[in-house]
């Protein structure tokens, strides 16, 4: 593998994704057909893009009311930390908008003056490096006092991208392998099953809790968690089946779909929908009544906004495992002691896709003030926190240079305030902190450490004397 | 004043600006509503927990009176300085302007002094707005970077007509009730009337002509702004609840927030 480039200050160019061999790319075509090409690459993106814009109203409003006062800077991790203005949410808009403008008559007019370029192919070459620089945080849209989303313009460019053989390897092999697999690491049945029954005999060894649960058999519950958690983050999936259990709820894996995640999200939806069906379907095999998603910002964010309200045209309705807890909690049907998660200084970190996409902002906080004696909000947090830098498919091993450039803001937020342990409930940041805080703490020599929420909801869960009878939460 | 100058600013100009504005608006709503999609998702809302539309009203609310999410910036306070002082200034000149064709129960000396305080004030409050505006736009480098004609276009058309208002409205002081109004008036009631306007001098025309063609370039530019986000879905299109028990009150959830990193 070659070095990845150095970033220089005010000048990204350089960090751009490996991309998508026809291999891979006709292996993606098996699940979602690209549409046909003319053999000119900036005439397709520009008619994609054109046909985009003109059918998503927040992608045709982000483009057309901008008024360019570069709030969105002040506020998007990748300009602050690249100083590219074509890394910035602006800066990339305007990479389509000149290139839309170029077509109308005050652009040929006008060219430069208005910002009018047509498209090239080096130029569909500059749209798809700086897009795919985007974190699809949704920071800009926070700020902005129109609610201009950049991150679903995003979404949109790279669908287009993508029908026209532009996706990036990472984001291709990941998308590829979950529809082939059904998860995103392409663990087998008997992987998954294996890592199951290892974490059930570490309950029972730390927690003396025999926990009951199902594999691939109907139940009341169907619990969806991204696969990391089966390979990376298995004390959150203890977290999980300790829960369940002592909340007496009915559940079970699916080894058909082990994926919360749905990368399918990050290049527009075609493939997240393809992805998102697939779920709905083990759902409806397995006859379960709730579907309920682990820790994963970007798959609670597609999984809500896209599954659950056709799981429940399907009388199946759905939550994130908060909202079990959360229940478990004010019914009193769990113990949890926060003095068993010690007095380390705990600092919450919300995930973009949590508070700006997903509506779970008081649901973590609710917990960790059950679960913890000492924790803090990150000095942005909620709907301003940062994105930890490996969202949207960043986590390409070849983007190092700019996933620490981005991952600086939350290390330094989380310093601010004396963290010790940084809580991230998300499967995209638990992975991009895993190689990154590393790094940092040696720079810095600190020892912070991570995890997610669930793991610390496992330390504090406290098995009661006697068998509890099994409770109604969540039926 | 020259007859075809008369002609093209207070005759031909009102009738193109307002056909420009009406036509570009419809335009603008046609193309808007009829992009259904927004991008294979359920909500796209911006703001966590907007469940309906009464949050949503709020959120509105509190964008257009307080610009409330550019209290996030945190290294430039210019921007919101600037759009405050401006937006409240402009909005409070543009009322006024209504007392031009509305009849309003009041003295005409007391008009004159609500134009020549009230107005000239706000008139100035929304000259330091823009100038600030305009001026940060080229003081800053990354402003700057960004900006091209078409960014810098109506700022400077606005900064001509508050800047020949204000001369009128504070310097000149022509007797508008009875030059400009009935020709207004009689623009708007589709029967228009050139003999009132026939001895109005060059700040009157410069002004008129100016805000016209500001008029009628509005839909068709940035400016367009204050009708585009009233149809964003990232704010109007509510978030819909998922899980059964909503989040308790705990006082002290979050003992810790809005502090900055050093």
């Amino acid at each position: 593998m070659t070095e990845p480039a150095k970033l220089v200050f005010g000048n990204s160019s350089s960090a751009a994704p490996y991309w998508s061999k026809p291999e891979l790319l006709a292996k993606l075509d098996k699940a979602v057909p690209r549409p046909p090409a003319s053999g000119d690459l900036a005439t397709d993106v520009l008619r994609g893009i054109r046909e985009e814009v003109s059918a998503n109203r927040n992608v045709k409003i982000a483009l057309d009311v901008c008024v360019h006062c570069g709030a969105c800077l002040d506020a998007c991790p990748t300009y602050l930390t690249t100083g590219d203005i074509h890394n910035s949410p602006v800066g990339r808009a305007d990479l389509v908008r000149s290139a839309l403008r170029a077509q109308t008559l005050l652009g040929k007019w006008l060219g430069s003056w208005v910002r009018a370029k047509p498209l090239d192919e080096a130029g569909v070459r500059q749209l798809a490096t700086y897009y795919y620089q985007c974190l699809e945080c949704r920071r800009c849209g926070e700020i902005c006092p129109f609610g201009l989303d950049q991150a679903d313009v995003t979404r949109s460019v790279r669908s287009v991208l993508c029908d026209h053989g532009l996706i990036s390897k990472y984001v291709g092999t990941v998308i590829e392998t979950s529809e082939r697999t059904g998860n995103n690491l392409g663990l087998p049945p008997a992987a998954l099953r294996s890592t199951i029954e290892f974490c059930r005999d570490e309950i029972q060894e730390e927690k003396r809790i025999d926990v009951r649960f199902k594999i691939d058999e109907p139940a009341h519950a169907m619990l969806v968690p991204p696969s990391a958690d089966f390979f990376l983050n298995l004390e959150t999936l203890k977290g999980y089946m300790a829960f369940f259990h002592l909340a007496g709820l009915d559940y079970t894996f699916t080894t058909e779909h082990a994926e919360l995640g749905n990368f399918g999200l990050f290049i527009g939806e075609k493939h997240m929908k393809h992805i998102g069906d697939h779920l709905i379907d083990v759902a409806r095999k397995l006859d379960v009544r709730l579907v309920v998603a682990g820790e994963c910002g970007h798959g609670w964010r597609a999984l809500k906004q896209y599954v659950i309200p056709r799981l429940r045209e399907n009388g199946i309705d759905s939550v994130h495992i908060f909202h079990l807890v959360i229940d478990a909690i004010t019914k009193r049907s769990i113990q949890l002691d926060p003095a068993l998660n010690g007095t380390t200084r705990y600092v919450y970190q919300d995930p973009c896709n949590y508070a700006r996409a997903g509506d779970l902002v008081d649901e973590p906080r609710f917990i960790l003030r059950h679960v913890t004696k000492n924790y803090i909000d990150s000095p942005h947090s909620r709907e301003r926190t940062w994105c930890c830098g490996g969202g949207a498919g960043m986590l390409a091993d070849e983007l190092m240079p700019l996933r620490l450039a981005y991952a600086g803001l939350w290390f330094e937020d989380a310093r601010a305030v004396g963290g010790e342990h940084i809580i991230r409930p998300c499967a995209i940041c638990k992975a991009q902190l895993n190689a990154t805080l590393p790094r940092f703490n040696k720079a810095a020599g600190t020892q912070l450490v991570y995890s997610g929420l669930m793991d610390l909801v496992y330390k504090a869960l406290v098995a009661p004397s006697s068998p509890a009878p099994p409770s109604p939460v969540g039926q | 004043m020259d007859a075809l100058v008369q002609v093209a600013v207070f005759l031909v100009l009102p009738y193109v600006a307002l056909a420009a504005f009406v036509g570009g608006c419809i335009y603008r709503l046609v193309s808007w509503l009829s992009a259904r999609r927004v991008t294979g998702l359920r909500s796209v809302a911006i703001v966590p927990n907007t469940f309906g539309y009464g949050r949503v009203l709020w959120d509105l609310v509190k964008r257009v009176f307080a610009f409330y999410t550019l209290r996030n910036m945190e290294g430039d306070r210019t921007l919101v300085v600037g759009s405050v002082l401006f937006h409240y200034g402009i909005s409070i000149v543009l009322l006024a302007h209504l007392g031009l064709v509305v009849p309003l129960p009041i003295s005409p000396g007391l008009h004159d002094w609500l134009g020549l305080y009230v107005g000239g004030a706000a008139g100035l409050v929304a000259l330091a707005g823009i100038l600030i505006l305009i001026v940060r736009r080229i003081r800053l480098p990354r402003m700057r970077e960004l900006s091209t004609l078409g960014e810098y276009f109506a700022p400077g058309l606005l900064l001509a007509i508050i800047t020949f208002g204000l001369v009128q409205t504070l310097v000149v002081r022509p007797d508008y009730m009875d030059t400009v109004a009935p020709w207004l008036t009689s623009v708007l009631e589709f029967s228009p009337n050139l003999a009132p306007i026939a001895g109005v001098g060059f700040f009157t025309i410069a002004h008129v002509a100016l805000a016209l063609v500001f008029i009628a370039y509005v839909p068709y530019g940035q400016m367009v702004h204050w009708l585009g986000y009233l149809f964003n879905p990232t704010l109007t299109g509510p978030s819909f609840r998922v899980g059964t028990t909503p989040v308790p009150a705990f006082p002290g959830v979050g003992s810790h927030s809005g502090r900055r990193p050093t």
